[in-house]
């Protein structure tokens, strides 16, 4: 496995929004992450690229390995030099991950020069070819033009190519086409897939658009209120969702031969970080909730092949 | 960008023509009759002649504006009542002091103040950004005179290290400067501190940490040059206002220039030579103000772009 | 309602920065008003004997080039300091309170041409702008008063105007206007009321700058005439001896720049405790 997450648990002041989440992955694979926003999963990625002091947060307990060594405790010069190296994130919001003063491709050429050593002209070659390479039409041009002469779609394959100057291993994409038009979306999605395959690299994939999931993801692990309910093979969650929150997340996603009125959204909201439900953290919006849930906290009970579900009622339906 | 400049220097035509109007009325409003105010007590009745004819005091006001304004450029501004010497030659022989002053205090404070709201931010909420801000509020409330009086006394009297007053050699320069430019550091400084502060919670400063850059790389040449937009508007705003500054601190350090020319001959009510002393002062500011809104037009993309 | 009114008062007291800053701004004002009762020697009364004497148990705060009591002309000059900069900006808060409701309400012309004069003073320091006017009024404290009047006009003004035109814009104002009320009644009983906060809490900001801008014009000769004190005169007259008696001049500027202080910092009590930072940030 190129990176192991085990047990990890993020402290915010007297909170911790994120608790005992657990989840692998390999050199070829996207995973992804998915839930509501409050879920945990963007601090989840903010703690894999150990940016968790600048938000204000920390690592309260649990294992980070990557690639064999623990980020977690990791000094900060060596950290940097595995961010934006080994390891890039991806943002989510292209409109405002540039920075808006200096022209995209100097931008691009910052990881190459700080962690390949390449040199002024060499680094631009670099960044050239990943631009043309992400598709992106007159490299040469746009790489003197700054960030609002771009359109969103353009401004995010530039933050992909951000990522990928680094030459990296493992891909953090927190909401990589959440920012965008829909048919810009897919040509995002698209290019982040064959990248994966082509270069043989790692991606998390955080996002909350289980349609996105279906078409991208290799496996899944779904989160709620900073744990993971549920985690498994991407055919094993559409076809045989087991916890009461992935069958709701899937009901949610619009299809073609829906009629209309039949999407279902999930009843009540995710209560904050401050107000996390004793027992089951899902128990209040549950349709299956018995007093059992209400008071012991169930825990990720990993069956056969690999399908992992936190739900004491998982068997019951 | 040339055609940004142009544009800028047009609308500057009504703001000249303002302020030349109103320093051209001085003699006029001034109570009693405008002769006496541009003569010495008791001159000739000949003398009273010959001014009314130079300043076309028998016509109407327009005229005698264009009268007044077709000499201004010229180059001729009038003779000085008391010294008797042509003001033109005043201007000439203080100008010189004035702009060394006011050059150096606007840089003094703006390299001081943007050192220092740097620093603050970047040790935001610690003892030390405590210390700085509590130095740019004591900066922005202290009176400028008072400061250049204490620094006199501490600098000049007790420890000796520089000259007490004059504007003889580089030395004398020091003290003028940071009693100029201590309300200019203060204004900067916290504009500085407040800009960084801002810019490091967006989005784009996050994924530069994520590209491994280094927390001072970061700050000076991705942070500061966002924070530099809002600083360079601030010192553009006011601009006039620092060199406002070095008006006070001429008369108290009794250097030479266009403050004390103009502190004097308001006291001695040398009409023409306030005329002249205000005038230019006036348009130092403007000229001052247009430089910075040139160089903010300069230092922003989004803006040359827009502007141009 | 009028509890509503005393909360933000309670808070600034209560905040600590607020109660200090309190606490000194009273005791200026009593030590202003009652100076005559309150100062150990009468302010003009000169002793050439006595001339330029360090502070002392008789003289606390020593005395000037005169022979006179430098405690009680700092008590008497805060009456002047005060009273002219205060009378400075009420004019000018008034004025501008005025001229930008007119122009922030009706927008036309007059307001077009209004706001063209504010930009324009706006980039003149206040200093050039009170010299500009001390030549044509001429020294003396009547000249102090007006110049600094005019040269805060543009910043209250624009204060009212950019507040009056958001609230122009907010519901219980067309509510007003579909009950039928006049635009005079509108204007003063509707829109100034709820503007005066943050044009009253730049005006005590600005309280402070217009001492400072007394004080420079005194020490310039132009404001107080001898023998009446104010805080600049006191250091104007005192430049010739700062190298034998420099409390002379130290002190004044101690006080100016003590008020000063203060009244920002009371100034900012008030802003946190009314949340209307943003308010002023707009203008």
């Amino acid at each position: 496995m190129l990176l192991t997450v085990d047990g990890l648990q993020i402290g915010f002041g007297a909170f911790s929004p994120v608790d005992d989440v657990a989840f692998s992955i390999d050199r070829g694979e996207i995973l992804g992450i998915v839930g509501e926003s409050g879920s945990g999963k963007s601090l989840t990625a903010t703690a894999i690229m150990g940016l968790l002091p600048r938000v204000g947060g920390r690592v309260m307990a649990g294992r980070i390995c990557f690639d064999g060594t623990d980020l977690v405790g990791l000094a900060e010069r060596q950290l940097r030099r595995l961010r934006g190296g080994r390891i890039a994130l991806i943002t989510q919001n292209p409109m405002t991950s540039l920075d808006a003063m200096m022209p995209v491709g100097p931008q691009i050429d910052q990881a190459a020069r700080l962690h390949l050593g390449l040199d002024r002209s060499a680094a631009r070659a670099r960044s050239l070819e990943l631009m043309a390479d992400l598709r992106i039409p007159d490299p040469a041009r746009v790489y003197a033009l700054y960030p609002h002469q771009l359109s969103g779609g353009m401004k995010q394959r530039i933050v992909i190519a951000m990522a990928l100057a680094g030459d990296p291993e493992l891909l953090v994409a927190d909401e990589p086409t959440t920012a965008l038009d829909v048919t810009v979306q897919a040509q995002i999605v698209q290019i982040l897939v064959e990248l994966v395959k082509r270069r043989g690299l790692a991606m998390i994939l955080i996002t909350h658009d289980m349609g996105v999931v279906a078409q991208t993801c290799d496996r899944v692990a779904v989160m709620y209120c900073g744990r993971v309910v549920e985690r498994a093979q991407v055919n094993a969650i559409f076809e045989d969702a087991r916890h009461p929150y992935t069958q709701a997340l899937i009901r949610c996603i619009p299809r073609r031969d829906m009629l209309r009125g039949s999407m279902q959204p999930i009843p009540g909201m995710v209560p904050t970080a401050a107000a996390h439900p004793a027992g089951c953290r899902f128990h209040p919006r549950c349709p299956r909730v018995s007093d059992q849930c209400r008071e012991e906290t169930p825990v990720l009970r990993t069956g056969i092949s690999d399908h992992g579900v936190a739900c004491h009622r998982a068997d019951a339906a | 960008m040339f055609l940004f400049i142009v544009k800028r220097l047009v609308l500057l035509v009504p703001v000249f023509f303002v302020v030349s109007v109103v320093v051209f009325l001085i003699i006029h409003l001034v109570p009693g009759d405008p002769i006496d105010n541009l003569l010495r007590a008791g001159s000739s009745t000949a003398q009273r002649v010959q001014i009314a004819a130079k300043y076309g005091l028998d016509r109407s006001l327009a005229e005698q504006y264009f009268v007044w304004m077709r000499r201004l450029v010229s180059g001729d501004l009038g003779t000085s009542i008391i010294q008797g010497r042509p003001v033109g030659a005043l201007i000439a022989q203080n100008l010189p002091y004035s702009l060394q002053l006011g050059g150096a205090a606007l840089l003094f404070s703006a390299l001081t103040g943007i050192a220092a709201g740097v620093l603050a931010a970047s040790f935001h909420g610690t003892k030390l950004d405590d210390g700085i801000s509590g130095l740019i509020l004591l900066g922005s409330t202290v009176p400028s005179f008072w400061l250049g009086l204490l620094l006199i006394l501490v600098f000049a009297v007790w420890l000796g290290w520089v000259p007490i007053s004059g504007a003889r050699g580089w030395t004398s320069l020091i003290l003028p400067v940071i009693a100029t430019g201590i309300g200019g550091i203060a204004l900067v400084a916290r504009v500085t501190r407040i800009a960084m502060i801002e810019t490091a919670r967006q989005d784009f400063v996050m994924l530069l940490h994520a590209k491994g850059l280094s927390p001072a790389i970061i700050q000076v040449r991705h942070v500061l040059r966002h924070a530099l937009v809002p600083v360079v508007t601030i010192l553009a705003l006011r601009i006039g206002w620092i060199l406002g500054g070095t008006v006070t601190i001429e008369y108290v350090f009794a250097r030479p220039g266009l403050g004390s020319l103009l502190i004097r001959a308001l006291n001695q009510r040398d009409y023409p030579l306030v005329q002249a002393c205000l005038l230019m002062l006036a348009m130092a500011v403007i000229l001052g103000t247009l430089l910075g809104d040139i160089i903010q037009a300069a230092m922003d993309p989004r803006q040359r772009e827009v502007r141009s | 309602m009028k509890a509503l009114h005393a909360l933000p008062v309670i808070k600034t007291l209560a905040s600590v920065k607020g109660s200090i800053a309190a606490a000194y701004l009273l005791l200026l004002i009593v030590g202003a008003v009652f100076a005559p009762w309150l100062s150990p020697y009468p302010y003009d009364q000169q002793d050439l004997t006595i001339m330029n004497q360090p502070p002392s148990m008789t003289h606390l705060m020593g005395t000037d080039e005169f022979g006179r009591d430098v405690l009680s002309r700092l008590i008497t000059g805060a009456r002047t300091s005060l009273s002219v900069s205060v009378t400075a900006i009420s004019v000018s808060v008034l004025s501008g309170l005025i001229l930008g409701a007119v122009c922030g309400y009706f927008g036309g012309t007059f307001d077009r041409v209004v706001m063209i004069a504010v930009d324009l003073t706006w980039s003149f320091p206040e200093i050039l702008i009170a010299l500009m006017l001390v030549a044509i009024i001429g020294p003396g404290l009547q000249g102090v008063v007006l110049a600094i009047a005019i040269a805060y006009l543009a910043q209250f003004t624009r204060l009212t105007r950019t507040q009056v035109m958001v609230l122009k814009g907010e519901t219980f104002v067309e509510a007003t206007v579909n009950l039928g009320a006049g635009h005079t009644h509108i204007l003063f009983a509707h829109l100034l009321p709820n503007v005066l906060a943050p044009v009253l809490v730049a005006a005590m900001l600005a309280t402070g700058d217009a001492i400072i801008l007394e004080a420079t014009l005194g020490f310039f000769g132009l404001g107080a005439q001898p023998p009446t004190p104010s805080w600049g005169a006191m250091m104007s007259s005192g430049t010739a001896q700062l190298f034998i008696a420099p409390w002379v001049i130290l002190l004044p500027g101690l006080a100016v720049a003590l008020t000063v202080i203060f009244l920002n910092l009371f100034g900012d009590a008030i802003i946190a405790a009314l949340d209307i930072r943003t308010k002023l940030r707009e203008a």
